[in-house]
C-alpha cells in the first residue's frame, strides 16, 4: 500500500512536471557585445518583407545557441517596447550594441552566414512558400531568400539547397501545408508550433519567426475556420501531436478564422497560446537571464491576509490588459492614478528582460496581475478539465514567482462582448477556486461580462465596464455615472477594463468628470473591499445560453 | 340630381374621412434611413445602423440594422399608437455601450405617439435591465424627428439612468445616395 502511495506521488509529481512547457536555456549573462540591425517600416510582400524575412531567418539561426543579433524593429511596430528595451538591455544588462544601416542584409551576412549551411528559395509568387521555408529553415539551418536575394545568398557562400520557386503553383493552402507537414513536421518541434498569421495578403508581420526558427518549429497559417475542413482538420493533426502544455505562438489569421475559434481551438487541446504574431526578438530575449540583482516584486497595498470593510460609496478600479507591450504603458499618465497591468506570463521564460523592464519601471501606482486565463491566452471553457488542472498548476507556479496575486480570466468560446455569451459556467469557477489557491480574488471578461462569486473572502468579479479607444471623454464620463445610477446600492464595484491604446491620462480625465463621488483604487484594495461587502449576485452562466461561435 | 342640405353633409364627411386617412397613412418619417456617423454619437460596438420605418394606419414598424463586420443585430417591431402599452419582443439591448446592463426579460413595452402632425414619433419605453445588483427598471424616451426638408431624420434618447442625451441623426435613403 505505502508502495502505492509512493508511486502515485511519484507519477502526479513526474506529469505536474512535465507539463510545463520547455524553457529555452539561459545564458549565464548577458552578451557583452550584439548586432543592432534596424528595420525599415515597410512590411508589404512587394516591398521589405523579403530583406525582413532574410535578416529574421539569419537571426534565428545565428541566436540558436547564443544571443547574437537583435533587430530594431520600426518605431511604429505594435509591440512598442522594442525600442525601451534596447536601452534597458545597454544600461541593466550591459549589452553593448553594434549598429547595422537599416536592412543592411550584406553586413550582416559578412558577419553571421556561418550560421547557415545555404538557403531556402521561396517564391515570390506563393504567399504561403515563404511560412513554408520558415519551417524549413529551422528544420535544415538555411537562410531565408526569394530569387533576387540568391546572388547576395552566393556572394557570401550561401547555395540554394532546396528550391520552392513553382512548386506550389496554384495549389490551396491546405495542400501547401500538408506537402509541408509529410516533408519536415517529424522533425519539428513538439514544444511550439507557429500560426503565422496576422496580415493576410499583401503584408506579413512575421516578428515571432526568428524564435519559431530557433526551436525549428513547424509555421503554418492553417485555419481553424470549420468552413474550412481540409485545413481545420490538418491543424487538428497537427495540435494533437504537440507536447502536453506545450506552445502555440503566433496569431489567427486575419482573413480565415476569428480570434474566438483559433483560440478556442487550441483550448481543446490543452495547449498554451502566446498570442501576437510580430512579438520580436524572442531568439534573443529568451535567453538572457534576470541581473542576479533582480527580484520579481510587485505593488501589493495590502497583505494577502488582511480583511478591509467597505464604505457605503462607489469604488472603481481600472485595468488594462492586451499585454503591457502593446497598451498605454509608455503613454502619458501612468503613475497618475491607480492602475492594473495584466502581465503575459510566459515572458517570465520566453522574455525575462522585457519583465525585468516593465518591474523595474513601474511607478507606485502600477500594479500588476497575471493573465490571461492561465499560463498563455485561453478560454477555460474550452479546455477538458483533466487538461485544465495541469495548465493551472503552470499558472500558479508563475504568479508566485512573479509576485502575483490577482488571476484574469477571460472566456470567448460561446460569443464575444456582443454576441452569444461571455459567462463561466458554476463547473469553470469551480475549477479556478479549486486550483487557484494563492489568489486574493479573480476578475474576468474582455468586454463587459456578468459572472460573479464569493468564496472564502475571495470575490470573483466581472467588468462593469469596457473603455473603447474611441470612445470620446464625454461619453465615457456618461456611460460611467449611469452605471453608478443603474446600481444603487453601496458599495458598488464597478470593475472597468481599459482596452489597449487608452492612456492614463485619459481615464484620469474621465473619472475627474463624473459626477458622482468615487473612489479609485488598486485592485487588491478593491478586491478586498469587494470581499467584505457583497452587493453583487452570484451569476454563473444559465442553462441554454445564447451561443455564438465566433465564426 | 340636386344634392339635398343632407347629401352635401353626407359627401363632406365622407371627403373629412378620406383626408384623415391619408394623413393617418402619410408621414415623412417613412422611408429608409442610414446613420450620419459624422454627426451622431459615437456608436461602438456597431459601424453603421440603418432604420426602415413603414407606417399603416395605426401602425409603425421600425426595423433596425446595426452592424460591424461579421457582427449584425436585426430587428423588427410594430407599434399600434392606439395603444397604451405595445409589448415588444427583444432578443437583446443594442443601445449598450459597452456597460453592464443586459436586457432581463426580453421584453419592452412602448407607448407610442405622433407629434406635430405626424412630424415626431415619440416613444416611451419601460424596460428591465439586469446589472451586477440586480433587476433594474429604466424608462427611455425617443423622439424620432424629421426635418422639415424631410431628408434628415434625428434621434434623440433621453434614458432615465443617463445624464446626457443620445442623439443618432440620419440621412434619408433614396434612389440618388442608396
Amino acid at each position: 500500500m505505502k508502495i502505492f502511495t509512493y508511486l502515485t506521488v511519484f507519477l502526479a509529481f513526474t506529469l505536474s512536471t512535465h507539463a510545463a512547457p520547455i524553457e529555452p536555456k539561459k545564458v549565464a549573462h548577458a552578451p557583452a557585445e550584439a548586432t543592432l540591425i534596424p528595420l525599415s517600416e515597410n512590411w508589404l510582400m512587394s516591398g521589405d518583407v523579403p530583406v525582413h524575412a532574410l535578416l529574421i531567418s539569419l537571426q534565428g539561426l545565428a541566436n540558436r545557441d547564443y544571443p547574437r543579433i537583435y533587430l530594431e524593429y520600426p518605431q511604429n511596430w505594435q509591440w512598442e517596447i522594442v525600442h525601451p528595451l534596447i536601452t534597458f538591455l545597454k544600461n541593466r544588462h550591459g549589452v553593448k550594441f553594434n549598429k547595422l544601416e537599416t536592412d543592411d542584409a550584406d553586413k550582416a551576412l559578412s558577419l553571421y552566414s556561418k550560421y547557415a549551411k545555404g538557403c531556402v528559395v521561396w517564391d515570390k509568387n506563393v504567399r504561403s512558400s515563404l511560412i513554408v521555408a520558415f519551417t524549413i529553415s529551422g528544420i535544415e539551418d538555411l537562410l531565408v531568400v526569394n530569387e533576387d536575394q540568391l546572388p547576395l545568398a552566393e556572394k557570401h557562400g550561401l547555395k540554394p539547397m532546396i528550391d520552392l520557386r513553382g512548386k506550389f503553383t496554384g495549389q490551396s493552402d491546405y495542400t501547401i501545408f500538408q506537402w509541408a507537414y509529410d516533408k519536415y513536421f517529424d522533425r519539428c518541434s513538439r514544444d511550439y508550433y507557429v500560426v503565422m498569421g496576422g496580415q493576410e495578403g499583401a503584408e506579413m508581420q512575421p516578428g515571432i519567426a526568428d524564435f519559431g526558427i530557433q526551436q525549428r518549429a513547424f509555421f503554418s497559417n492553417l485555419s481553424s475556420n470549420p468552413k474550412h475542413t481540409d485545413e481545420l482538420n490538418l491543424l487538428k493533426k497537427i495540435l494533437s501531436r504537440q507536447n502536453p502544455a506545450s506552445m502555440v505562438l503566433g496569431w489567427h489569421s486575419y482573413a480565415k478564422d476569428t480570434e474566438g475559434t483559433h483560440t478556442s481551438l487550441v483550448g481543446n487541446y490543452g495547449l498554451i497560446m502566446e498570442g501576437l504574431h510580430n512579438l520580436p526578438n524572442v531568439s534573443f530575449t529568451s535567453q538572457i537571464p534576470l541581473t542576479p540583482d533582480f527580484k520579481f516584486k510587485n505593488n501589493h497595498h495590502i497583505d494577502a491576509n488582511a480583511k478591509l470593510v467597505a464604505d457605503k460609496k462607489v469604488y472603481i478600479c481600472a485595468v488594462s490588459t492586451d499585454s503591457m507591450g502593446i497598451g498605454a504603458w509608455t503613454k502619458p499618465g501612468r503613475g497618475k492614478i491607480p492602475y492594473t497591468w495584466q502581465v503575459l506570463m510566459n515572458w517570465i521564460w520566453l522574455n525575462p528582460p522585457a519583465l525585468q523592464y516593465f518591474y523595474e519601471d513601474k511607478s507606485p501606482n502600477d500594479y500588476f496581475i497575471g493573465g490571461l486565463s492561465g499560463p498563455g491566452y485561453m478560454y477555460p471553457k474550452a479546455v477538458p478539465p483533466d487538461k485544465f488542472e495541469s495548465l493551472m498548476k503552470v499558472s500558479d507556479n508563475y504568479m508566485q514567482r512573479l509576485d502575483l496575486r490577482v488571476l484574469e480570466i477571460m472566456d470567448y468560446s460561446e460569443g464575444n462582448r456582443h454576441v452569444g455569451n461571455t459567462d463561466l459556467t458554476k463547473q469553470v469557477v469551480d475549477l479556478y477556486y479549486k486550483n487557484c489557491p494563492n489568489v486574493i480574488g479573480f476578475i474576468n471578461g474582455y468586454g463587459t461580462a456578468r459572472t460573479f462569486d464569493l468564496r472564502n473572502d475571495k470575490p470573483m468579479i466581472s467588468y462593469d465596464y469596457y473603455l473603447d479607444v474611441n470612445r470620446p471623454v464625454k461619453e465615457a464620463v456618461a456611460d460611467i455615472d449611469e452605471l453608478i445610477q443603474l446600481n444603487q446600492n453601496r458599495p458598488y464595484f464597478l470593475l472597468m477594463h481599459i482596452r489597449e491604446t487608452n492612456t492614463v491620462d485619459k481615464v484620469a480625465e474621465i473619472l475627474s468628470k463624473l459626477s458622482n463621488p468615487a473612489e479609485v483604487v488598486p485592485l487588491d484594495i478593491f478586491l478586498k473591499l469587494a470581499a467584505s461587502a457583497k452587493t453583487y449576485k452570484t451569476f454563473y452562466e444559465e442553462d441554454n445560453p445564447p451561443i455564438d461561435r465566433n465564426l | 340630381m340636386k344634392l339635398t342640405p343632407i347629401s352635401l353633409l353626407f359627401l363632406f364627411l365622407i371627403i373629412l374621412n378620406i383626408s384623415k386617412a391619408e394623413d393617418i397613412t402619410q408621414s415623412p418619417i417613412a422611408g429608409k434611413w442610414h446613420l450620419n456617423s459624422e454627426l451622431s454619437v459615437e456608436l461602438s460596438p456597431w459601424k453603421t445602423y440603418d432604420l426602415t420605418i413603414t407606417t399603416e394606419g395605426n401602425s409603425v414598424t421600425i426595423e433596425q440594422n446595426l452592424s460591424w463586420g461579421r457582427r449584425f443585430f436585426n430587428s423588427s417591431y410594430t407599434l399600434d399608437t392606439t395603444k397604451a402599452e405595445n409589448v415588444v419582443h427583444i432578443a437583446m439591448w443594442p443601445d449598450n455601450r459597452h456597460i453592464g446592463a443586459y436586457t432581463y426579460d426580453h421584453t419592452k413595452i412602448v407607448h407610442a405617439t405622433w407629434l406635430d402632425n405626424r412630424r415626431i414619433l415619440r416613444l416611451s419605453t419601460d424596460l428591465n435591465l439586469q446589472t451586477q445588483q440586480g433587476v433594474r427598471k429604466i424608462n427611455i424616451l425617443s423622439d424620432y424627428k424629421v426635418s422639415s426638408s424631410g431628408s434628415r431624420l434625428t434621434l434623440t434618447e433621453l434614458r432615465s439612468t443617463r445624464n446626457i442625451a443620445v442623439e443618432y441623426v440620419f440621412d434619408r435613403v433614396t434612389t440618388t445616395n442608396k
